[in-house]
């Protein structure tokens, strides 16, 4: 598998940017926060030999991208890579992908599920 | 299977295939039985036996009690049932209700290939200084810990049923039933089986800021990402099996190694990944380096190794029986001089406390004798073996200390200096760190009591013929 980290940067970096420029994105992520002191969102892309992990932190300054995986995460997502770029590029829907096993979730799924919106809502912006 | 995989993909199964199911076999059941001895005992004593089930007659007496307890308690309200369910939009709360309150949910120990009860003494052996059920339940909560892990590895499922054995009328008839005597606590219904499908999404946790503090009550335990730099992290792994039976009690760490916030936190959140009786969330944890503190432990510490060691060397010397004589003077006379230390030279010690009072279902599951208080003591056993576990996949080594906690004036300081309110019980403190140098004789691996002495097959007394 290639390295998958480019990708992840091109369909989230516009996302961060937007979250960190306009303040009514930032307000949909407070929201969602709702007084916590922020979440951790991490991802797992696995093929047979290969896995990559990154996450997402989100607090009420902004949110960040790492590369690797975060140990005390909120929810992970765990799936092969065309699932998992399908689910933050919006084009997959991640209770769609669970139900067909191509996706797993540790952690609350109603919170990936709002994640997911989320990521659709301040892409449209 | 890797540790981490493990712990979190572990989950409480309540569906299983029965009789169309495959069944366990019997090596896949001595390993899974196997793995529990393995667990923290307390003065090298196991304060558990278990009761092993096959028979569908007794299976069935405990799917109907179950099944009548569950329907009581759950069926009573569903405005207090739908708050367990927090982690749900509320248009999905009322399908989850509609099977659950019925009861006819937990009558899975019928349809489980085996059923394990883990009996707790009450007091039993008390040259082991135990002198609360809520330590020796949490011990057993580590055994049952280390065998849901490994049910899991082998692609068994297992869940816990609390209900059948609830009541104190049910325990009572199940005791007459199963021959185990009234002084040994029976703790839930743990049940295991081939599993209706691998449950690929959950559990729904708390945030770890909402169940860790920092030094004292209330201060919030803020991870790690919120404050610094999360990039650069590189998480170790092993095998679970591997895992499971290298945790060791550590006597003596490293004063200098310092532990990385990080690794208490994959620690903590082990724990938050453990099987949670109604996913209440009923356990916090206080991280502590504060060294005043550690120096109050130490000393409780050293108060008790002298009761302990002074006391009767014929006593010392039947909970040590992988020492010699000599061994054992040599032994004695560092733990008296250097081995109460390690409350001092441990890098960060974790509290663990739960809550057993939850009273939204008052006369049924609250405090009252009998109740299912002992429910929670032991589901923050299986979080602090979590804790284990991942300590030592993270390379680091624990110590659990009652001292403070076990002798009741200590514990009364120790909670008020804390600020812990009265409503949350303080279980055990976890020293952590990398290990010392110390003599051979420390580290000297333990015996490990055989399976076949500690658990008896369908009715107390009859001792475990292994499978095949």
């Amino acid at each position: 598998m290639q390295d998958k980290s480019n990708e992840i940067k091109e369909i989230l970096e516009p996302i961060i940017s937007t979250i960190h420029s306009k303040s009514e994105a930032q307000s949909i992520i407070n929201k969602w926060i709702n007084g916590r002191y922020g979440k951790i969102i991490g991802w797992k892309i696995r093929t047979q030999d290969h896995e990559e992990n990154y996450h997402l932190i989100f607090d009420p300054d902004g949110v960040r991208l790492n590369v690797g995986e975060y140990p005390a995460f909120d929810i992970m997502m765990i799936g092969d890579p065309e699932t998992i770029l399908g689910i933050l590029k919006g084009e997959k829907h991640i209770d769609a992908e669970l139900k067909q096993r191509r996706v797993m979730v540790w952690g609350n799924l109603n919170e990936g599920i709002i994640f997911q919106k989320i990521l659709h809502k301040i892409r449209k912006m | 299977m890797d540790i981490w995989e493990c712990i979190y993909t572990r989950r409480s199964e309540r569906r299983f295939k029965g009789e169309s199911g495959r069944a366990i076999p019997g090596k896949d059941i001595e390993e899974i039985l196997d793995s529990a001895r393995y667990a923290f005992q307390i003065e090298n004593i196991p304060q558990w036996r278990f009761l092993f089930i096959r028979d569908q007659n007794t299976k069935q007496v405990l799917a109907d009690f179950a099944q009548e307890v569950a329907h009581m308690i759950f069926g009573q309200s569903y405005e207090i049932f739908s708050g367990h369910l927090w982690y749900l939009p509320e248009e999905r709360r009322p399908t989850i209700a509609e099977y659950t309150q019925t009861g006819e949910l937990w009558k899975y120990p019928l349809e489980a290939d085996f059923v394990v009860i883990p009996c707790i003494t009450k007091g039993a052996w008390f040259d082991s200084r135990v002198p609360y059920m809520e330590q020796a339940t949490a011990v057993g909560g580590m055994a049952i810990q280390n065998m849901w892990l490994t049910a899991h590895k082998l692609g068994w499922g297992a869940g816990c049923n609390a209900m059948p054995l609830n009541d104190i009328r049910r325990r009572e008839l199940f005791s007459t039933f199963s021959g185990v005597p009234m002084s040994w606590q029976m703790c839930a219904a743990y049940c295991f089986g081939d599993r209706t499908s691998a449950r690929s999404v959950g559990p729904s946790r708390a945030s770890l800021e909402g169940v860790a503090f920092n030094e004292h009550w209330g201060n919030r335990f803020i991870r790690i990402g919120f404050r610094d730099d999360s990039s650069e992290i590189a998480i170790p792994t092993k095998d679970v099996t591997e895992v499971i039976k290298g945790v060791r009690n550590c006597y003596k760490f490293d004063a200098n190694a310092e532990v990385e916030d990080w690794k208490l936190e994959k620690m903590i959140h082990c724990g938050i990944w453990s099987p949670n009786p109604e996913n209440l969330n009923h356990w916090r944890h206080i991280v502590i380096r504060d060294e005043k503190i550690k120096e109050f432990v130490a000393q409780c510490t050293k108060e008790a190794f002298l009761l302990e060691y002074k006391a009767s060397f014929e006593q010392t010397k039947a909970h040590h029986p992988h020492l010699s004589d000599d061994e054992l003077l040599q032994y004695v006379e560092w733990m008296l001089d250097e081995g109460w230390k390690y409350p001092l030279e441990c890098n960060v010690m974790i509290l663990t406390t739960f809550a057993k009072d939850w009273v939204e279902y008052p006369h049924i599951a609250g405090t009252l004798p009998g109740g299912i208080d002992y429910i929670w003591s032991t589901a923050t056993g299986c979080a602090i073996q979590n804790m284990r576990l991942a300590a030592h996949a993270l390379g680091l080594e624990t110590q659990v200390n009652l001292y403070p906690i076990a002798e009741f004036r200590r514990n009364e300081q120790f909670v008020t200096h804390l600020g812990i309110p009265s409503s949350w019980v303080p279980l055990t403190l976890l020293c952590v760190g990398e290990a010392g140098d110390a003599p051979d004789f420390v580290f000297k691996k333990r015996p490990v009591p055989s399976i076949k002495d500690l658990v008896f097959d369908e009715h107390w007394g009859i001792r475990h013929t292994p499978l095949k």
